[in-house]
Protein backbone atom coordinates (compact mmCIF):
# COMPACT_ATOMS: atom_id res chain seq x y z
CA UNK A 1 0.00 0.00 0.00
CA UNK A 2 2.72 2.43 1.18
CA UNK A 3 4.55 1.85 -2.23
CA UNK A 4 1.68 2.16 -4.27
CA UNK A 5 0.99 5.74 -2.44
CA UNK A 6 4.62 6.23 -3.18
CA UNK A 7 4.44 5.88 -6.73
CA UNK A 8 1.30 7.70 -7.28
CA UNK A 9 3.10 10.83 -5.71
CA UNK A 10 5.62 10.21 -7.83
CA UNK A 11 3.78 9.86 -10.98
CA UNK A 12 2.09 13.29 -9.94
CA UNK A 13 5.43 14.91 -9.38
CA UNK A 14 6.63 14.10 -12.65
CA UNK A 15 3.56 15.09 -14.17
CA UNK A 16 3.88 18.80 -12.24
CA UNK A 17 6.91 18.93 -13.70
CA UNK A 18 6.11 18.05 -17.32
CA UNK A 19 2.66 20.37 -17.21
CA UNK A 20 4.84 23.38 -15.77
CA UNK A 21 7.73 22.92 -18.48
CA UNK A 22 5.42 22.82 -21.31
CA UNK A 23 4.45 26.45 -20.65
CA UNK A 24 0.83 26.09 -21.66
CA UNK A 25 -0.26 26.22 -18.15
CA UNK A 26 2.22 28.78 -17.35
CA UNK A 27 0.64 31.19 -20.35
CA UNK A 28 -2.45 30.84 -18.77
CA UNK A 29 -1.49 31.58 -15.16
CA UNK A 30 -0.08 34.54 -16.68
CA UNK A 31 -2.92 35.74 -18.73
CA UNK A 32 -5.23 35.09 -15.42
CA UNK A 33 -3.02 37.52 -13.46
CA UNK A 34 -2.73 40.41 -16.19
CA UNK A 35 -6.86 39.46 -16.07
CA UNK A 36 -7.37 39.78 -12.41
CA UNK A 37 -4.92 43.07 -12.32
CA UNK A 38 -6.94 44.86 -14.77
CA UNK A 39 -10.30 43.86 -13.56
CA UNK A 40 -9.72 44.63 -9.99
CA UNK A 41 -8.01 48.32 -11.02
CA UNK A 42 -10.96 48.72 -13.20
CA UNK A 43 -12.93 48.31 -10.15
CA UNK A 44 -11.00 50.23 -8.05
CA UNK A 45 -12.13 53.32 -9.95
CA UNK A 46 -15.14 51.89 -11.13
CA UNK A 47 -15.83 51.99 -7.02
CA UNK A 48 -14.97 55.17 -6.07
CA UNK A 49 -17.53 56.71 -8.57
CA UNK A 50 -20.29 54.59 -8.07
CA UNK A 51 -20.57 52.29 -5.49
CA UNK A 52 -21.06 52.57 -1.65
CA UNK A 53 -17.24 51.56 -0.83
CA UNK A 54 -16.86 55.34 -0.62
CA UNK A 55 -19.20 55.63 2.70
CA UNK A 56 -17.43 53.92 4.68
CA UNK A 57 -17.63 50.41 4.51
CA UNK A 58 -14.52 48.51 6.59
CA UNK A 59 -11.99 47.65 3.82
CA UNK A 60 -11.96 44.16 4.91
CA UNK A 61 -15.36 43.48 3.84
CA UNK A 62 -14.87 44.84 0.58
CA UNK A 63 -12.95 41.01 -1.29
CA UNK A 64 -15.98 39.75 -2.52
CA UNK A 65 -17.55 42.62 -4.15
CA UNK A 66 -14.23 44.17 -5.13
CA UNK A 67 -12.89 40.60 -6.30
CA UNK A 68 -15.99 38.61 -8.10
CA UNK A 69 -16.63 41.33 -11.07
CA UNK A 70 -13.38 40.38 -12.38
CA UNK A 71 -13.56 36.74 -11.24
CA UNK A 72 -16.42 36.10 -14.11
CA UNK A 73 -13.62 37.11 -16.80
CA UNK A 74 -11.17 34.97 -14.96
CA UNK A 75 -13.62 32.17 -15.03
CA UNK A 76 -14.65 32.69 -18.96
CA UNK A 77 -10.10 32.45 -19.40
CA UNK A 78 -10.07 29.11 -16.89
CA UNK A 79 -12.99 27.19 -18.83
CA UNK A 80 -11.98 28.19 -22.32
CA UNK A 81 -8.30 27.50 -21.99
CA UNK A 82 -7.74 24.98 -19.30
CA UNK A 83 -10.13 21.79 -20.19
CA UNK A 84 -8.25 22.43 -23.42
CA UNK A 85 -4.59 22.01 -21.95
CA UNK A 86 -5.93 18.97 -19.58
CA UNK A 87 -7.52 17.12 -22.02
CA UNK A 88 -3.80 16.97 -24.13
CA UNK A 89 -1.95 15.22 -21.31
CA UNK A 90 -2.95 11.57 -22.43
CA UNK A 91 -2.86 12.38 -26.02
CA UNK A 92 0.61 14.16 -25.93
CA UNK A 93 1.96 10.83 -24.89
CA UNK A 94 0.92 9.38 -28.53
CA UNK A 95 2.00 12.21 -29.95
CA UNK A 96 5.72 12.08 -28.33
CA UNK A 97 5.64 7.84 -28.57
CA UNK A 98 6.05 6.83 -24.88
CA UNK A 99 2.64 5.47 -24.96
CA UNK A 100 3.60 2.05 -25.57
CA UNK A 101 6.49 1.99 -23.64
CA UNK A 102 4.32 3.35 -20.96
CA UNK A 103 1.77 0.44 -21.35
CA UNK A 104 4.71 -2.04 -21.40
CA UNK A 105 5.18 -1.32 -17.51
CA UNK A 106 4.20 -2.92 -14.48
CA UNK A 107 2.11 0.23 -13.02
CA UNK A 108 -1.58 -0.21 -12.56
CA UNK A 109 -3.53 1.83 -14.89
CA UNK A 110 -6.03 2.93 -12.64
CA UNK A 111 -2.58 4.00 -10.40
CA UNK A 112 -0.98 5.29 -13.27
CA UNK A 113 -3.94 7.49 -14.33
CA UNK A 114 -4.81 9.11 -11.12
CA UNK A 115 -1.06 10.11 -10.44
CA UNK A 116 -1.53 12.02 -14.13
CA UNK A 117 -5.00 13.88 -12.34
CA UNK A 118 -3.07 14.75 -9.27
CA UNK A 119 0.00 15.96 -10.80
CA UNK A 120 -2.75 18.42 -13.30
CA UNK A 121 -4.55 19.20 -9.96
CA UNK A 122 -1.09 19.86 -8.18
CA UNK A 123 0.20 22.07 -11.26
CA UNK A 124 -3.65 24.18 -11.35
CA UNK A 125 -3.22 24.60 -7.69
CA UNK A 126 -0.15 25.99 -7.75
CA UNK A 127 -0.90 28.16 -10.27
CA UNK A 128 -3.80 29.28 -8.71
CA UNK A 129 -2.00 29.96 -5.78
CA UNK A 130 0.58 32.02 -8.12
CA UNK A 131 -2.72 34.06 -9.50
CA UNK A 132 -4.29 34.32 -6.01
CA UNK A 133 -1.03 35.97 -4.53
CA UNK A 134 -0.66 38.31 -7.39
CA UNK A 135 -3.98 39.52 -6.78
CA UNK A 136 -4.14 39.91 -3.50
CA UNK A 137 -1.14 42.32 -4.21
CA UNK A 138 -2.72 44.51 -7.27
CA UNK A 139 -6.34 44.15 -4.37
CA UNK A 140 -3.53 45.66 -1.43
CA UNK A 141 -2.81 48.33 -3.59
CA UNK A 142 -5.90 49.39 -5.45
CA UNK A 143 -8.18 49.06 -2.58
CA UNK A 144 -6.39 48.93 0.97
CA UNK A 145 -6.09 46.01 3.58
CA UNK A 146 -7.96 42.48 2.93
CA UNK A 147 -9.56 39.99 5.31
CA UNK A 148 -7.03 37.36 4.53
CA UNK A 149 -9.22 34.63 5.85
CA UNK A 150 -12.10 35.31 3.76
CA UNK A 151 -10.22 35.74 0.79
CA UNK A 152 -8.73 32.38 1.06
CA UNK A 153 -12.06 30.76 1.25
CA UNK A 154 -13.36 32.84 -1.72
CA UNK A 155 -10.33 30.87 -4.09
CA UNK A 156 -11.02 27.71 -1.95
CA UNK A 157 -14.78 27.92 -2.90
CA UNK A 158 -15.20 29.13 -6.34
CA UNK A 159 -12.46 29.15 -8.67
CA UNK A 160 -10.55 26.66 -7.47
CA UNK A 161 -12.77 23.71 -7.28
CA UNK A 162 -14.32 24.76 -10.86
CA UNK A 163 -10.44 24.39 -12.12
CA UNK A 164 -10.63 20.98 -10.57
CA UNK A 165 -13.32 20.30 -11.88
CA UNK A 166 -12.12 21.60 -15.67
CA UNK A 167 -9.21 20.07 -15.59
CA UNK A 168 -9.70 16.55 -14.12
CA UNK A 169 -12.95 16.15 -16.11
CA UNK A 170 -11.41 16.96 -19.62
CA UNK A 171 -8.59 14.80 -18.94
CA UNK A 172 -10.42 11.89 -17.90
CA UNK A 173 -13.01 11.70 -20.73
CA UNK A 174 -9.79 12.62 -23.15
CA UNK A 175 -8.07 9.89 -22.08
CA UNK A 176 -9.18 7.26 -24.47
CA UNK A 177 -9.21 9.67 -27.73
CA UNK A 178 -6.75 9.25 -30.33
CA UNK A 179 -5.12 12.45 -30.92
CA UNK A 180 -4.59 15.78 -29.51
CA UNK A 181 -7.61 16.84 -31.78
CA UNK A 182 -10.05 15.11 -30.68
CA UNK A 183 -8.53 16.09 -27.13
CA UNK A 184 -8.87 19.41 -27.36
CA UNK A 185 -12.51 18.80 -28.51
CA UNK A 186 -13.57 16.93 -25.34
CA UNK A 187 -11.84 19.74 -23.47
CA UNK A 188 -13.64 22.48 -25.32
CA UNK A 189 -17.24 20.55 -24.36
CA UNK A 190 -15.74 20.41 -20.85
CA UNK A 191 -15.43 24.42 -21.07
CA UNK A 192 -18.86 24.74 -22.89
CA UNK A 193 -20.87 22.71 -20.48
CA UNK A 194 -19.75 25.05 -17.25
CA UNK A 195 -19.87 27.83 -19.52
CA UNK A 196 -23.55 27.24 -19.39
CA UNK A 197 -23.66 26.10 -15.44
CA UNK A 198 -22.14 29.92 -14.78
CA UNK A 199 -24.43 31.64 -17.52
CA UNK A 200 -27.38 30.05 -15.72
CA UNK A 201 -26.49 31.07 -12.50
CA UNK A 202 -25.61 34.63 -13.69
CA UNK A 203 -29.24 35.31 -14.98
CA UNK A 204 -30.32 33.94 -11.67
CA UNK A 205 -32.84 31.58 -13.73
CA UNK A 206 -32.48 28.98 -10.56
CA UNK A 207 -34.80 26.70 -10.77
CA UNK A 208 -34.78 23.91 -8.12
CA UNK A 209 -35.50 20.83 -9.55
CA UNK A 210 -34.28 17.49 -9.28
CA UNK A 211 -33.56 17.12 -13.10
CA UNK A 212 -31.89 20.39 -12.80
CA UNK A 213 -29.07 18.72 -10.67
CA UNK A 214 -27.96 16.84 -13.54
CA UNK A 215 -27.32 19.71 -15.45
CA UNK A 216 -24.81 22.43 -15.00
CA UNK A 217 -24.27 23.69 -12.22
CA UNK A 218 -22.13 21.34 -11.37
CA UNK A 219 -21.16 19.75 -7.75
CA UNK A 220 -18.08 21.71 -7.11
CA UNK A 221 -19.36 24.71 -8.77
CA UNK A 222 -22.15 24.38 -5.94
CA UNK A 223 -19.54 24.11 -3.23
CA UNK A 224 -18.46 27.57 -5.15
CA UNK A 225 -21.34 29.21 -4.48
CA UNK A 226 -22.06 27.58 -0.89
CA UNK A 227 -19.09 29.11 -0.05
CA UNK A 228 -19.85 31.82 -1.64
CA UNK A 229 -22.99 32.52 0.48
CA UNK A 230 -21.23 32.03 3.35
CA UNK A 231 -19.13 35.30 2.32
CA UNK A 232 -21.91 37.20 0.98
CA UNK A 233 -23.90 36.70 4.64
CA UNK A 234 -21.05 37.58 6.41
CA UNK A 235 -20.65 40.52 3.94
CA UNK A 236 -24.44 42.01 5.18
CA UNK A 237 -24.04 41.05 8.30
CA UNK A 238 -20.89 43.59 8.53
CA UNK A 239 -22.56 46.53 6.55
CA UNK A 240 -25.45 45.93 8.81
CA UNK A 241 -23.66 46.48 11.70
CA UNK A 242 -22.05 49.92 10.25
CA UNK A 243 -26.03 51.04 9.55
CA UNK A 244 -25.11 51.48 6.22
CA UNK A 245 -28.03 51.35 3.54
CA UNK A 246 -27.43 50.25 0.10
CA UNK A 247 -29.81 49.42 -2.65
CA UNK A 248 -26.92 46.65 -4.36
CA UNK A 249 -28.27 43.73 -2.49
CA UNK A 250 -30.01 41.12 -4.47
CA UNK A 251 -32.02 38.42 -3.15
CA UNK A 252 -30.70 35.88 -0.26
CA UNK A 253 -27.33 34.11 -1.50
CA UNK A 254 -28.70 30.82 -0.32
CA UNK A 255 -31.72 30.46 -2.09
CA UNK A 256 -28.87 30.35 -5.35
CA UNK A 257 -27.94 26.81 -3.71
CA UNK A 258 -30.21 23.71 -4.96
CA UNK A 259 -31.58 21.28 -1.87
CA UNK A 260 -28.38 19.88 0.07
CA UNK A 261 -29.38 16.24 -0.54
CA UNK A 262 -30.36 16.44 -4.31
CA UNK A 263 -26.62 17.93 -4.37
CA UNK A 264 -25.25 14.98 -2.25
CA UNK A 265 -27.41 12.82 -4.13
CA UNK A 266 -26.86 13.44 -7.59
CA UNK A 267 -23.81 16.33 -7.38
CA UNK A 268 -21.02 13.83 -7.32
CA UNK A 269 -22.43 11.43 -10.33
CA UNK A 270 -20.96 14.75 -12.47
CA UNK A 271 -17.53 13.41 -11.38
CA UNK A 272 -17.84 10.15 -11.48
CA UNK A 273 -19.15 10.22 -15.02
CA UNK A 274 -15.36 11.13 -16.31
CA UNK A 275 -13.89 8.62 -13.89
CA UNK A 276 -15.91 5.79 -15.44
CA UNK A 277 -15.42 6.32 -18.88
CA UNK A 278 -11.76 6.68 -18.29
CA UNK A 279 -11.96 3.58 -16.07
CA UNK A 280 -13.89 1.56 -18.92
CA UNK A 281 -11.52 2.82 -21.42
CA UNK A 282 -8.57 1.40 -18.82
CA UNK A 283 -10.38 -2.00 -18.82
CA UNK A 284 -10.67 -2.24 -22.36
CA UNK A 285 -7.20 -1.49 -23.48
CA UNK A 286 -6.41 -4.07 -21.05
CA UNK A 287 -8.26 -7.04 -22.22
CA UNK A 288 -7.84 -6.11 -26.13
CA UNK B 1 18.91 -27.01 -26.11
CA UNK B 2 17.39 -28.08 -23.05
CA UNK B 3 13.66 -27.06 -23.59
CA UNK B 4 13.26 -26.97 -19.80
CA UNK B 5 14.82 -24.11 -19.71
CA UNK B 6 12.40 -22.43 -21.76
CA UNK B 7 12.07 -18.84 -20.85
CA UNK B 8 9.05 -18.27 -23.77
CA UNK B 9 7.33 -20.99 -25.35
CA UNK B 10 4.95 -20.14 -28.07
CA UNK B 11 2.01 -22.44 -29.96
CA UNK B 12 0.47 -22.17 -32.80
CA UNK B 13 0.34 -18.13 -32.35
CA UNK B 14 -1.57 -16.25 -34.65
CA UNK B 15 -2.70 -12.32 -34.84
CA UNK B 16 -5.00 -11.07 -37.64
CA UNK B 17 -5.58 -7.12 -38.08
CA UNK B 18 -8.97 -7.21 -39.67
CA UNK B 19 -8.22 -9.21 -42.96
CA UNK B 20 -3.91 -8.94 -42.46
CA UNK B 21 -2.82 -11.88 -40.86
CA UNK B 22 0.36 -10.33 -39.24
CA UNK B 23 1.83 -13.62 -37.94
CA UNK B 24 0.71 -17.54 -38.73
CA UNK B 25 0.69 -20.39 -36.30
CA UNK B 26 3.87 -19.20 -35.23
CA UNK B 27 5.57 -22.06 -32.84
CA UNK B 28 8.55 -21.19 -31.35
CA UNK B 29 10.77 -21.90 -28.01
CA UNK B 30 13.10 -19.66 -26.67
CA UNK B 31 15.90 -20.00 -24.02
CA UNK B 32 17.96 -18.27 -22.25
CA UNK B 33 20.94 -16.22 -23.63
CA UNK B 34 20.47 -13.54 -26.81
CA UNK B 35 17.93 -14.40 -29.14
CA UNK B 36 17.66 -12.62 -32.53
CA UNK B 37 14.61 -12.51 -34.02
CA UNK B 38 14.83 -11.46 -37.92
CA UNK B 39 13.12 -10.48 -41.41
CA UNK B 40 12.56 -7.74 -43.69
CA UNK B 41 9.78 -5.09 -43.05
CA UNK B 42 6.21 -6.05 -42.47
CA UNK B 43 7.35 -9.74 -41.91
CA UNK B 44 5.43 -9.19 -38.31
CA UNK B 45 8.35 -9.24 -35.80
CA UNK B 46 6.92 -6.52 -33.91
CA UNK B 47 3.82 -7.69 -33.50
CA UNK B 48 5.05 -10.87 -32.55
CA UNK B 49 7.59 -8.72 -29.78
CA UNK B 50 3.92 -6.52 -28.69
CA UNK B 51 2.21 -10.08 -27.56
CA UNK B 52 5.60 -10.96 -25.98
CA UNK B 53 5.29 -7.75 -23.84
CA UNK B 54 1.96 -8.55 -23.12
CA UNK B 55 0.89 -5.00 -25.29
CA UNK B 56 -1.08 -6.79 -28.02
CA UNK B 57 -3.44 -9.92 -27.67
CA UNK B 58 -3.04 -12.88 -29.69
CA UNK B 59 -5.99 -13.88 -32.18
CA UNK B 60 -5.06 -17.96 -31.72
CA UNK B 61 -2.89 -19.77 -30.33
CA UNK B 62 -0.73 -19.14 -26.75
CA UNK B 63 2.52 -17.61 -25.48
CA UNK B 64 3.94 -18.04 -21.98
CA UNK B 65 6.71 -16.03 -21.12
CA UNK B 66 8.36 -16.82 -17.96
CA UNK B 67 5.26 -19.29 -17.22
CA UNK B 68 3.23 -16.72 -17.81
CA UNK B 69 0.16 -16.71 -20.39
CA UNK B 70 0.47 -13.07 -22.06
CA UNK B 71 -3.15 -13.41 -23.36
CA UNK B 72 -4.86 -12.81 -19.99
CA UNK B 73 -5.04 -9.92 -18.02
CA UNK B 74 -3.32 -11.78 -14.81
CA UNK B 75 -0.50 -13.37 -17.35
CA UNK B 76 0.04 -9.90 -18.97
CA UNK B 77 0.84 -7.91 -15.33
CA UNK B 78 2.88 -10.34 -14.01
CA UNK B 79 5.51 -10.57 -17.54
CA UNK B 80 5.58 -6.19 -17.19
CA UNK B 81 6.56 -6.70 -13.77
CA UNK B 82 9.76 -9.20 -14.97
CA UNK B 83 10.18 -7.15 -18.82
CA UNK B 84 12.48 -4.52 -19.89
CA UNK B 85 10.61 -3.28 -23.45
CA UNK B 86 12.20 -0.88 -26.00
CA UNK B 87 9.74 -0.29 -28.51
CA UNK B 88 10.49 -0.06 -31.89
CA UNK B 89 9.93 3.84 -32.23
CA UNK B 90 10.43 5.26 -28.93
CA UNK B 91 9.52 8.77 -27.82
CA UNK B 92 10.83 10.45 -24.45
CA UNK B 93 9.34 13.49 -23.19
CA UNK B 94 11.94 16.29 -24.41
CA UNK B 95 11.17 18.50 -21.47
CA UNK B 96 12.65 16.14 -19.10
CA UNK B 97 16.04 15.41 -18.73
CA UNK B 98 17.95 11.68 -18.97
CA UNK B 99 18.33 11.87 -15.29
CA UNK B 100 14.49 12.57 -14.56
CA UNK B 101 13.02 10.36 -17.14
CA UNK B 102 14.71 7.60 -16.16
CA UNK B 103 13.38 7.95 -12.35
CA UNK B 104 10.01 8.93 -13.72
CA UNK B 105 10.24 4.77 -15.39
CA UNK B 106 11.60 3.43 -12.63
CA UNK B 107 8.60 4.98 -10.21
CA UNK B 108 6.40 3.02 -12.60
CA UNK B 109 8.34 -0.19 -12.57
CA UNK B 110 7.49 0.00 -9.03
CA UNK B 111 10.77 1.34 -8.22
CA UNK B 112 9.49 3.38 -4.80
CA UNK B 113 12.95 3.55 -2.29
CA UNK B 114 14.32 6.89 -3.71
CA UNK B 115 17.71 6.42 -2.88
CA UNK B 116 18.00 2.94 -4.41
CA UNK B 117 16.26 4.48 -7.23
CA UNK B 118 18.58 7.06 -7.55
CA UNK B 119 21.76 4.77 -7.69
CA UNK B 120 19.87 2.75 -10.07
CA UNK B 121 19.68 5.22 -12.56
CA UNK B 122 23.24 6.66 -11.96
CA UNK B 123 24.78 3.51 -12.56
CA UNK B 124 22.73 2.89 -15.72
CA UNK B 125 23.16 6.21 -16.72
CA UNK B 126 27.15 5.56 -16.47
CA UNK B 127 26.83 1.66 -18.61
CA UNK B 128 25.31 3.72 -21.07
CA UNK B 129 27.87 6.57 -21.55
CA UNK B 130 25.32 9.47 -20.61
CA UNK B 131 26.21 10.05 -17.31
CA UNK B 132 28.00 13.42 -17.97
CA UNK B 133 24.97 14.80 -20.10
CA UNK B 134 22.38 13.33 -17.68
CA UNK B 135 21.09 16.70 -16.95
CA UNK B 136 20.52 18.17 -19.85
CA UNK B 137 16.72 17.90 -21.21
CA UNK B 138 16.25 15.18 -24.07
CA UNK B 139 15.31 17.27 -26.69
CA UNK B 140 18.79 18.07 -26.90
CA UNK B 141 19.91 14.31 -27.39
CA UNK B 142 20.68 13.25 -30.56
CA UNK B 143 19.34 9.85 -31.84
CA UNK B 144 22.03 7.56 -30.67
CA UNK B 145 21.89 8.89 -27.13
CA UNK B 146 18.14 8.58 -27.01
CA UNK B 147 18.21 5.00 -28.28
CA UNK B 148 20.53 4.34 -25.32
CA UNK B 149 18.21 6.25 -22.39
CA UNK B 150 15.76 3.55 -23.73
CA UNK B 151 18.19 0.84 -23.36
CA UNK B 152 18.74 2.47 -20.03
CA UNK B 153 15.01 2.35 -19.22
CA UNK B 154 14.30 -1.23 -20.33
CA UNK B 155 17.23 -2.10 -18.11
CA UNK B 156 15.90 -0.51 -15.08
CA UNK B 157 14.52 -3.30 -11.88
CA UNK B 158 17.34 -5.61 -13.64
CA UNK B 159 14.18 -7.50 -15.67
CA UNK B 160 14.83 -11.21 -16.88
CA UNK B 161 13.90 -10.59 -19.83
CA UNK B 162 14.73 -7.91 -22.33
CA UNK B 163 12.97 -7.45 -25.53
CA UNK B 164 14.50 -4.57 -28.02
CA UNK B 165 12.62 -4.24 -30.86
CA UNK B 166 15.18 -2.69 -33.83
CA UNK B 167 16.97 -1.08 -31.34
CA UNK B 168 19.86 0.05 -33.84
CA UNK B 169 17.77 1.60 -36.73
CA UNK B 170 19.05 4.87 -37.73
CA UNK B 171 22.26 4.72 -35.77
CA UNK B 172 25.90 5.18 -36.93
CA UNK B 173 28.37 2.49 -36.64
CA UNK B 174 29.80 3.54 -34.05
CA UNK B 175 26.19 4.15 -31.59
CA UNK B 176 25.64 0.45 -33.30
CA UNK B 177 28.48 -1.05 -31.91
CA UNK B 178 28.04 0.18 -28.61
CA UNK B 179 24.61 -0.56 -28.22
CA UNK B 180 25.16 -4.58 -29.46
CA UNK B 181 27.91 -4.71 -26.65
CA UNK B 182 25.61 -3.50 -24.15
CA UNK B 183 23.16 -5.88 -25.26
CA UNK B 184 25.86 -8.69 -25.00
CA UNK B 185 26.82 -7.93 -21.66
CA UNK B 186 23.17 -8.03 -20.97
CA UNK B 187 22.75 -11.37 -22.02
CA UNK B 188 24.67 -12.81 -19.62
CA UNK B 189 22.48 -11.71 -17.11
CA UNK B 190 19.29 -12.36 -18.40
CA UNK B 191 17.29 -13.22 -21.64
CA UNK B 192 17.35 -10.69 -24.33
CA UNK B 193 15.17 -10.44 -27.45
CA UNK B 194 16.96 -9.13 -30.57
CA UNK B 195 14.40 -8.31 -32.78
CA UNK B 196 16.28 -6.31 -36.50
CA UNK B 197 16.01 -6.58 -39.80
CA UNK B 198 19.41 -5.33 -39.73
CA UNK B 199 21.53 -9.20 -40.14
CA UNK B 200 24.73 -7.58 -39.02
CA UNK B 201 23.36 -7.25 -35.46
CA UNK B 202 22.86 -10.84 -34.79
CA UNK B 203 25.96 -12.01 -36.50
CA UNK B 204 27.59 -10.37 -33.84
CA UNK B 205 26.10 -11.49 -30.94
CA UNK B 206 23.23 -14.23 -31.24
CA UNK B 207 23.91 -18.07 -30.92
CA UNK B 208 20.32 -18.47 -31.93
CA UNK B 209 18.18 -16.93 -34.06
CA UNK B 210 14.86 -17.08 -36.38
CA UNK B 211 13.92 -15.82 -39.70
CA UNK B 212 10.53 -14.36 -39.73
CA UNK B 213 8.25 -13.87 -43.27
CA UNK B 214 5.11 -12.94 -43.93
CA UNK B 215 4.01 -13.34 -40.48
CA UNK B 216 5.81 -17.42 -40.44
CA UNK B 217 8.37 -18.94 -38.71
CA UNK B 218 11.18 -20.12 -42.05
CA UNK B 219 13.90 -20.36 -40.22
CA UNK B 220 15.24 -21.42 -36.90
CA UNK B 221 18.73 -22.17 -35.75
CA UNK B 222 22.59 -20.92 -35.37
CA UNK B 223 23.74 -18.79 -37.49
CA UNK B 224 26.36 -21.22 -38.49
CA UNK B 225 22.98 -23.48 -39.91
CA UNK B 226 22.13 -20.10 -41.85
CA UNK B 227 25.40 -19.68 -43.42
CA UNK B 228 25.85 -23.07 -44.15
CA UNK B 229 22.65 -22.68 -46.46
CA UNK B 230 24.67 -20.19 -48.53
CA UNK B 231 27.36 -22.11 -48.87
CA UNK B 232 28.32 -23.20 -52.48
CA UNK B 233 25.77 -20.86 -53.61
CA UNK B 234 27.70 -17.77 -53.00
CA UNK B 235 30.39 -16.02 -55.44
CA UNK B 236 32.63 -13.65 -56.71
CA UNK B 237 31.74 -12.46 -60.49
CA UNK B 238 34.15 -10.17 -61.75
CA UNK B 239 33.26 -8.13 -65.50
CA UNK B 240 35.99 -5.75 -66.90
CA UNK B 241 33.31 -4.56 -68.92
CA UNK B 242 31.02 -3.47 -65.92
CA UNK B 243 28.04 -5.31 -67.60
CA UNK B 244 25.93 -6.68 -65.32
CA UNK B 245 25.79 -10.52 -63.75
CA UNK B 246 23.26 -12.55 -65.37
CA UNK B 247 19.60 -12.91 -64.71
CA UNK B 248 18.85 -15.01 -61.76
CA UNK B 249 21.80 -14.10 -59.98
CA UNK B 250 20.95 -11.68 -57.06
CA UNK B 251 23.96 -9.34 -56.49
CA UNK B 252 24.26 -8.95 -52.09
CA UNK B 253 27.08 -6.11 -53.01
CA UNK B 254 28.96 -3.91 -55.65
CA UNK B 255 32.96 -3.01 -56.03
CA UNK B 256 34.27 -0.90 -58.53
CA UNK B 257 38.11 -1.45 -58.80
CA UNK B 258 40.42 -0.44 -61.58
CA UNK B 259 40.53 -4.04 -62.87
CA UNK B 260 36.67 -4.17 -63.51
CA UNK B 261 33.60 -4.47 -61.16
CA UNK B 262 33.66 -7.11 -58.87
CA UNK B 263 30.21 -8.53 -57.78
CA UNK B 264 29.22 -10.94 -55.00
CA UNK B 265 26.37 -12.94 -56.18
CA UNK B 266 24.19 -15.76 -54.59
CA UNK B 267 22.87 -18.02 -57.50
CA UNK B 268 23.85 -20.88 -59.60
CA UNK B 269 26.00 -18.42 -62.21
CA UNK B 270 26.16 -20.08 -66.02
CA UNK B 271 28.62 -22.20 -67.12
CA UNK B 272 32.16 -20.27 -68.52
CA UNK B 273 31.08 -17.18 -66.27
CA UNK B 274 34.56 -15.37 -64.94
CA UNK B 275 33.37 -16.87 -60.73
CA UNK B 276 35.04 -17.95 -57.48
CA UNK B 277 33.09 -19.69 -54.66
CA UNK B 278 33.30 -17.62 -51.67
CA UNK B 279 32.92 -18.18 -47.91
CA UNK B 280 29.24 -16.94 -47.28
CA UNK B 281 28.51 -15.07 -44.08
CA UNK B 282 25.43 -14.53 -42.19
CA UNK B 283 23.81 -11.98 -44.53
CA UNK B 284 24.14 -14.04 -47.72
CA UNK B 285 23.20 -17.16 -45.82
CA UNK B 286 19.95 -14.69 -45.03
CA UNK B 287 19.15 -13.72 -48.28
CA UNK B 288 19.52 -16.70 -49.94
CA UNK B 289 16.77 -18.13 -47.21
CA UNK B 290 14.42 -15.14 -48.34
CA UNK B 291 15.44 -16.01 -52.41
CA UNK B 292 14.64 -19.50 -51.94
CA UNK B 293 12.25 -19.87 -48.95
Amino acid sequence: MKALLLQLTGIAGYELRLQWRRRGLVVLIAGLVLMLALGTLFFSRASQRYSFYAEGAPRPAMNQSTMSGSWAAAWLILALFLPILAAETLPLDRQYGVRELFDSLPAHPGIALAGRVLGVWAGVLAGLGGVALADALTGRLAHGPLDLGRYALLWAGSLVPLALYLSGASLLLAAPLPGRRAAALAGVLVGIFSFYGRATVLSMDITLTPSRALWPPIYLDQLGRLLSSILEADYRAQVAALGIQTQYFGPTPWENLQPLPVICALGPLQLLVPWLVAWLWLRWKETR
Amino acid sequence: MDRAQDVIEIRGLARHFGRVRALLDVDLAIGPGMFGLVGPNGAGKTTLMRILAGLLRPTRGSAHVLGHDVSTVRGKRAVKALLGYLPQELGLYPDLTAREFLDYIAILKLITDAPARRRQVQVLLERVGLAEAADRRLKTYSGGMKRRVGIAQALLGEPKLLIVDEPTAGLDPEERVRLRNLLAEMAARCTVILSTHIIEDVSQSCSDLAVIQGGQIIFRGHPRELIARARGHTWFLTTADGARPAAGLTVVSTLIAQAGTQYRVLGTPPNGAPVEPVEPSLEDGYLWLMQTG
